[in-house]
């Protein structure tokens, strides 16, 4: 009898969490037995082992929320009212009543209203003469009032510099003014920042003239950093004051406290800023052909990029793979005369590659014997010797090369049978079988063509000389055969154009 | 027991059943915030019975006289004899106030609202004056007896009818073409740049080609009757006898015949004209009031070219100022003028709205036209494709933040009013 849980083995399905609200209902239901009465025999049991822990494929129950069916609707339910109801908003400071409708009745007296909360305010203390003494603010260019007004703007319009900035109108503002109060009245302030301004440029000029040497450009940057009126300051110049200010207060926690605000030290990176405005208007001046140049350029690098970490890749791994020590485990495969000859031809191969392959050969086996002396030796000694062995080697190697340059004459050598191979393959073969053969249907033409005058398929005695003849004839052959192919269908040509011309 | 519904929450929404009148150049629309177009759409342009004063006071008391002065709504399309259609709208401001209160007070009669159980909210251009600001809240608060109002600027309402809080608002009235750049849902005022080749200088375009070809612009109030003639015959009707039908309103029929022809004909080409692509505009027929019918090739696609390069369109007699800037000029150059950081921003969120901007292919357009000037930055224009959302792009905003839980904080109470006084609310910017 397969149960449920088989089902999910089978089905790799996870197995049921017992907090999973499916199994939640069979389970009440095969608990419901035990728990209420004895333990179930006879039929009963074996009924409820059919039934197992199979969930019925319609769940009927009377839970609302797992029911697959809505709720009839409750006629005879009150209904619950939505009433016109008036509300105070506890963000407002002057009581203004308005009403919305409410579910269910009337909103009680001191109830908050919800959207009260989203009431945020960034408010930062007022700035009083004191203070801004004591703080030491006093800036050229700037006055109490300028920064009050700042300060003012920058609480109203939450920090969002670009308003702020496009809401700057201090020479024309008197609102502010007006409300600290003064008497002085805002000409007076206007007058005021005007002179101080004055003197900063004229302290401007002053330094121009001192660096007469510095460009145009920073001459002008200098203007910019000072500006003639109140109503053309920059954002930075904006920027740069509050965070001065917020620096200077946060130096005072326990006097100064800013609503919504976290004073910190911050140091406005000015120039900085300035500079990537400038880029980033660079950027946005570029033309559409350089977007697309600078497109095709990034796409371009991007692919050289890939190109060269591929390159590298492989690289590594072709290293890997020449780093690596021959998996040369044992003697064992040097011990047959195949693998005696694989490992000289090998090291004739490197030897060849060298260059200069008498010197390191003889080289080769003395060295050990110096490494040992010249541990024991002094260093004068040592190079003494050195010189000694290099000496001797070259003696020997000069007799070698005599010995061998003097052994045999290109005759000799045919005499004897002995020839020198640039590479050999290791092992026993037969000259003939080295013979080159061309593509299957050239081939076969050749063969055919030699058997014509009378020449085996492979030579009867595969001698080098022989060998050597006998692939020269072959290649011969099937340049002939070309040529023949070529001048008959030449031929065709010329004759089917012949006719074609008789016709005509 | 709950005490909200479930529902508002969701998306911040608390309806206190604000009216909202959103006071246009040709316009004025009426309705209850919360709903998404205007319960009522009035016509601006009011008329002014001038010589029935001295007959009406004769038999009615003052009351009515002053009531029936002004002919509102429906009635102002009527050929009343002596009657001064009002323009009470200059350069999208209000300039005559008496007008415009009539239209409220009609417009809200209209709607059987009890002004002081809802709070106002009152939408206006961003270069509306600070006297016009006082007059908004005074009448108000002291005729309509409102218990709170607010001025919204028209372009932040477009911004958050294009459920946006950063945009640049392309506005085409039928007076003032204006774009305004909106961060955050303030208005930046120093980048922002109007113009006055909006509707009503298209309407004049057109009107300077029809002329120009000889046709008969006979309003439909005067024909008498008409009789069916063949495409481009002579046309043949009657004229019907109105005794002192004044100029004023003999042009504002005249100007609705221009406005049909606008809509149903004018179409902005997707690039810059030139002889050769409006020598291949295909042809369409308009009938006119008298009956006459004729096609419109090249002079669909000129006349509505003039928004663009209005230098290259003058009236005769008249010399277009060299600072005059064509629709995409304008939102180019605010683009430029505003700040570098938000310039992104602004591009990617282009929103058109007004009557003015339905003329066909218009917002295509000037998708091209910036993405052409600003290669830098992307572009997208939002413009609704619905025509009432767009022509009352302005209302639907106000409709949404009138009916918003965390607006009503804003709004002005009339105990503000009274008690701090209106020089006092208009000069602390309290409407940002």
């Amino acid at each position: 009898m397969a149960s449920s849980s088989d089902v999910r083995d089978v089905l790799d399905l996870p197995d049921l969490e017992p907090n999973d609200k499916l199994t939640q209902q069979p389970k009440r239901q095969k608990l419901a037995a035990p728990v209420g009465g004895k333990r179930m025999d006879g039929m009963q049991r074996e009924l409820f082992a059919l039934m197992g822990e199979n969930t019925p494929s319609v769940s009927v129950t009377k839970d609302s929320h797992t029911s697959l069916f809505k709720d009839k609707p409750q006629w005879q339910a009150k209904l619950t009212p939505w009433m016109w109801t008036p509300f105070q908003n506890q963000a407002r400071e002057d009581g203004l009543i308005l009403s919305h409708w409410v579910r269910g009745g009337e909103l009680t007296q001191g109830d908050q209203y919800p959207f009260a909360a989203l009431n945020t305010q960034i408010s930062f203390p007022e700035l009083t003469q004191e203070d801004y003494d004591g703080l030491k603010l006093a800036t050229p260019g700037w006055t109490l009032e300028e920064t009050r007004y700042l300060m003012h703007l920058c609480s109203e319009f939450d920090l969002r510099w670009p308003v702020i900035h496009d809401r700057w109108e201090w020479q024309t503002d008197q609102d502010v003014t007006m409300a600290t109060g003064e008497t002085k009245g805002a000409e007076g302030t206007e007058s005021k920042v005007k002179e101080e301004d004055k003197d900063v440029e004229m302290a401007d000029v002053k330094e121009e003239k001192e660096n007469k040497d510095e460009s145009n450009k920073e001459k002008s940057e200098k203007k910019e950093s000072a500006p003639p009126d109140g109503t053309a300051r920059t954002v930075e110049d904006l920027k740069e004051r509050f965070y001065n200010v917020v620096s200077a207060m946060s130096k005072h926690p326990e006097k100064y406290t800013a609503e919504g605000y976290n004073m910190t030290t911050v140091k406005f990176p000015r120039d900085m800023e300035i500079k990537r405005k400038q880029y980033l208007e660079r950027l946005l001046a570029r033309s559409p052909a350089e977007i697309a140049e600078e497109e095709a350029l990034i796409l371009k690098s991007r692919k050289l990029e890939l190109s060269a970490t591929k390159m590298l890749q492989e690289r590594q791994e072709l290293l890997k793979l020449l780093d690596a020590p021959q998996p040369t485990s044992s003697v064992a495969q040097f011990q047959t005369s195949q693998g005696l000859a694989h490992l000289t031809s090998t090291l004739n191969d490197k030897s060849k590659k060298g260059g200069k392959p008498t010197k390191e050969g003889s080289v080769g086996p003395q060295a050990p014997d110096r490494g040992g002396s010249v541990e024991k030796t002094t260093k004068k000694e040592d190079t003494k010797e050195a010189k000694k062995a290099t000496k001797e080697d070259k003696k020997a190697a000069t007799t070698i090369a005599a010995a061998i340059s003097k052994k045999l004459t290109t005759k000799e050598e045919a005499a004897y049978g002995i020839s020198y191979h640039d590479k050999l393959t290791p092992g026993v073969y037969l000259r003939s079988s080295k013979v080159t053969t061309f593509k299957p249907t050239i081939q076969t033409k050749i063969v055919a063509a030699l058997q014509d005058i009378g020449i085996p398929p492979k030579p009867v005695m595969p001698t080098a000389k022989v060998c050597a003849k006998f692939e020269s004839i072959q290649h011969s052959m099937s340049v002939l055969l070309e040529t023949k192919r070529a001048a008959d269908k030449l031929e065709t040509e010329i004759r089917l154009l012949r006719g074609q011309k008789g016709q005509l | 027991m709950t005490t909200t519904a479930p529902a508002p929450q969701v998306y911040g929404g608390d309806e206190v059943a604000t009216l909202v009148i959103d006071t246009g150049s040709s316009y004025t629309r009426v309705g209850y915030a919360g709903e998404d177009t205007p319960k009522l759409v009035v016509s601006t342009e009011c008329g002014l019975m001038a010589d029935e004063d001295v007959e009406m006071e004769d038999d009615t008391s003052n009351t009515t006289k002053k009531l029936n002065k002004y002919k509102v709504g429906d009635s102002a399309n009527l050929p009343l004899p002596n009657m001064e259609v009002l323009h009470p709208l200059t350069d999208g401001i209000v300039a005559d106030w008496d007008a415009v209160q009539n239209i409220w007070e009609y417009s809200l009669a209209r709607l059987n609202a009890d002004t002081k159980t809802h709070p106002l909210m009152l939408t206006e251009p961003c270069w509306n004056t600070q006297a016009n600001k006082l007059k908004a809240l005074e009448i108000a608060f002291e005729s309509l007896e409102v218990p709170a109002s607010y001025l919204v600027k028209d372009a932040v309402a477009s911004a958050f009818a294009a459920g946006k809080g950063n945009a640049l608002v392309l506005d085409v009235g039928s007076e003032v073409a204006s774009v305004t750049p909106v961060i955050d849902g303030l208005v930046l005022y120093k980048p922002a740049r109007r113009s006055q080749y909006a509707g009503d200088y298209l309407d004049r375009q057109i009107k300077k080609v029809l002329v120009s070809r000889g046709i008969d612009l006979t309003p439909r109030f005067e024909i008498k009757n008409k009789k069916a003639v063949e495409m481009g015959e002579p046309p043949v009707f009657t004229k019907r006898e109105l005794p002192n039908v004044t100029h004023s309103f003999t042009d504002l029929q005249v100007s609705r015949i221009l406005s049909e022809f606008k809509d149903s004909m004018c179409q902005v080409n997707d690039v810059p004209l030139t002889p050769e692509i409006s020598g291949e505009a295909a042809d369409r027929v308009f009938e006119f009031p008298t009956g006459y019918s004729t096609t419109f090739g090249a002079d669909r696609l000129s006349t509505s070219e003039s928004l663009f390069k209005p230098s290259e369109y003058p009236f005769d007699g008249e010399t277009v100022p060299d600072t005059a800037r064509g629709l995409s000029e304008m939102v180019v150059d605010t683009i430029n003028a505003s700040n570098v950081d938000v310039r992104a921003h602004l591009a990617n969120n282009i929103v058109i709205t007004g009557g003015g901007s339905l003329v066909q292919g218009l917002s295509d357009r000037v998708s091209k036209d910036v993405t052409q000037a600003l290669s830098g930055l992307k572009v997208r224009v939002a413009a609704a494709s619905n025509q009432e959302e767009r022509r009352h792009g302005a209302w639907i905003g106000g409709s949404v933040l009138g009916s918003l839980g965390s607006f009503h904080q804003l709004w002005v109470s009339k105990q503000e009013w009274q008690e701090k006084g209106g020089d006092y609310l208009v000069e602390k910017k309290r409407f940002k």
